[in-house]
């Protein structure tokens, strides 16, 4: 018979599995699959193994979506502005996910697509705006139903979107947000 | 009976609406409209507006539940008006929005792994892979007949002469009108070369084709000046029958 240490040190390391390795479209794992794979109380593994992540700056985000809970690991902080650069992400790929959610948000939870377009098209061209929703669709951070589109599950998980309403508030212009690094489109 | 029904058509048109995120759904007031419902005669009889009254009130009950929404992101000081983020949108740079999606922005951590079953799946997938050989297409082709114009027509020396010359022509025989392409690139020499020679004059903008799909006719006409037109887009023709 196994110690009662050992065995929540392997739930715990079960727990990492099931959040970090990729199995699904969407990262992380839903409350029935942890029920089933480390018992009824694992939300008391799921914070154990939170305290293990704490130290490397990760930390375990439940969201709750169509009345399921999801847990996924993210970074605790959000990423440094040079870091951001080397993930891939194109500056104009970014204010499209940030107006775009913006707007879902006001539309309270849905908006039209082609609003949403409409609204990016002052700014960016149309194609690599259609090109970047595709792209937020297929990654998860969008859905798209009927020609609307809603906050998708990564962008639940990933953005801080009480933050982010409250900064698109507040921003005005560049120097106000609070930038220091310096910041170019990358080559 | 459009009138009758005018209550219903507008609580649908409404649901709609909202749902597609085009109307707020706090401006619709339930209360009037369930009341509304509820003075309408039912003439339980008529199936069409029996249908036309359960879809009513779903349409109420989905304006309901994004108001409860609405009301829901509102109490977590996720509330912002459409009509400011259409301005910031407007207002901000791209590098101040980007900026925004840096401070919120948490990315989410997973591993790519290879567990033992893929990696026997993969091997039996590779066992079973027919050499390339054996997969690649064998397609019976017929060879090509005048194999040797074909390299004078990649990238003809004189070029620009044979553009100048042809659009001569198609200014002589247009007279700057539209007259049918395939008439045009009919008429004396290589057909096949005149097209060719042709799609370098549409493509700089010397010629403009016009497509009539219904009567399946492609027009062509010179123009004076060099278009720059905002639309440009590759147009196919096919060339039957003999090529000289």
């Amino acid at each position: 018979m196994s110690k009662p240490g050992e065995t929540i040190k392997r739930k715990i390391a079960r727990a990492a599995q099931l959040l970090l390795y990729k199995r699904h479209r969407y990262p992380g794992a839903r409350e029935w699959e942890l029920k089933k794979y480390l018992g009824t109380n694992y939300k008391a593994v799921i914070e154990a193994f939170n305290e293990y992540i704490e130290p490397l700056g990760l930390k375990v985000k439940k969201i709750e979506e169509d009345g399921v809970e999801h847990y996924a690991v993210i970074a605790a902080e959000p990423m440094p502005l040079s870091e951001v650069r080397t993930f891939g992400w194109r500056i104009d790929e970014m204010a499209v996910l940030v107006i775009s959610l913006a707007y879902i948000l006001a539309r309270g939870g849905t908006a039209s697509k082609k609003e949403v377009i409409e609204l990016l098209e002052e700014k960016i061209v149309k194609w690599r705006i259609e090109r970047s929703i595709e792209r937020f669709i297929r990654f998860g951070y969008l859905e798209e139903k009927d020609g609307n589109l809603k906050l998708g599950l990564r962008s639940k998980l990933e953005f801080d979107l009480d933050r982010l309403v409250k900064l698109i508030i507040g921003t005005k212009n560049a120097n106000e947000s609070g930038a220091k690094e310096p910041f170019s489109l990358p080559p | 009976m459009s009138g009758q029904n005018e209550i219903y058509e507008r609580i649908i048109d409404l649901s709609i609406k909202v749902v597609q995120g085009k109307l707020d759904p706090l401006d619709v007031d339930i209360g009037r409209y369930l009341k509304l419902l509820k003075e309408k005669e039912l003439d339980i009889s008529n199936v069409s507006e029996l249908y036309m009254d359960i879809y009513a009130l779903n349409g109420l009950v989905l304006i309901l539940e994004a108001q409860y929404k609405r009301l829901k992101s509102g109490g977590l000081g996720l509330y912002i008006e459409p009509l400011l983020v259409k301005l910031k949108a407007k207002q901000l740079s791209l590098e101040s929005i980007s900026r925004i999606f840096i401070k919120c922005w948490h990315p989410s951590i997973s591993i790519q792994i290879s567990t033992t079953e893929s990696i026997i799946e993969a091997i039996n997938y590779y066992n079973q892979l027919k050499p390339i050989n054996e997969r690649r297409f064998k397609i019976d082709a017929a060879p090509i007949v005048s194999a040797t114009s074909i390299p004078s027509l990649i990238l003809p020396s004189e070029l620009e002469d044979m553009m100048e010359k042809l659009l001569k022509e198609l200014w002589k025989e247009s007279g700057g009108d539209w007259i049918e392409y395939y008439t045009f690139i009919s008429k004396g020499g290589d057909k096949v070369e005149r097209a060719y020679i042709l799609s370098f004059i549409i493509t700089s903008g010397w010629a403009e084709l016009k497509l009539r799909r219904f009567e399946d006719k492609i027009l062509i006409r010179p123009i004076k000046s060099v278009a720059q037109p905002d639309d440009v887009y590759s147009v196919a023709t096919e060339l039957k029958g003999d090529t000289q």
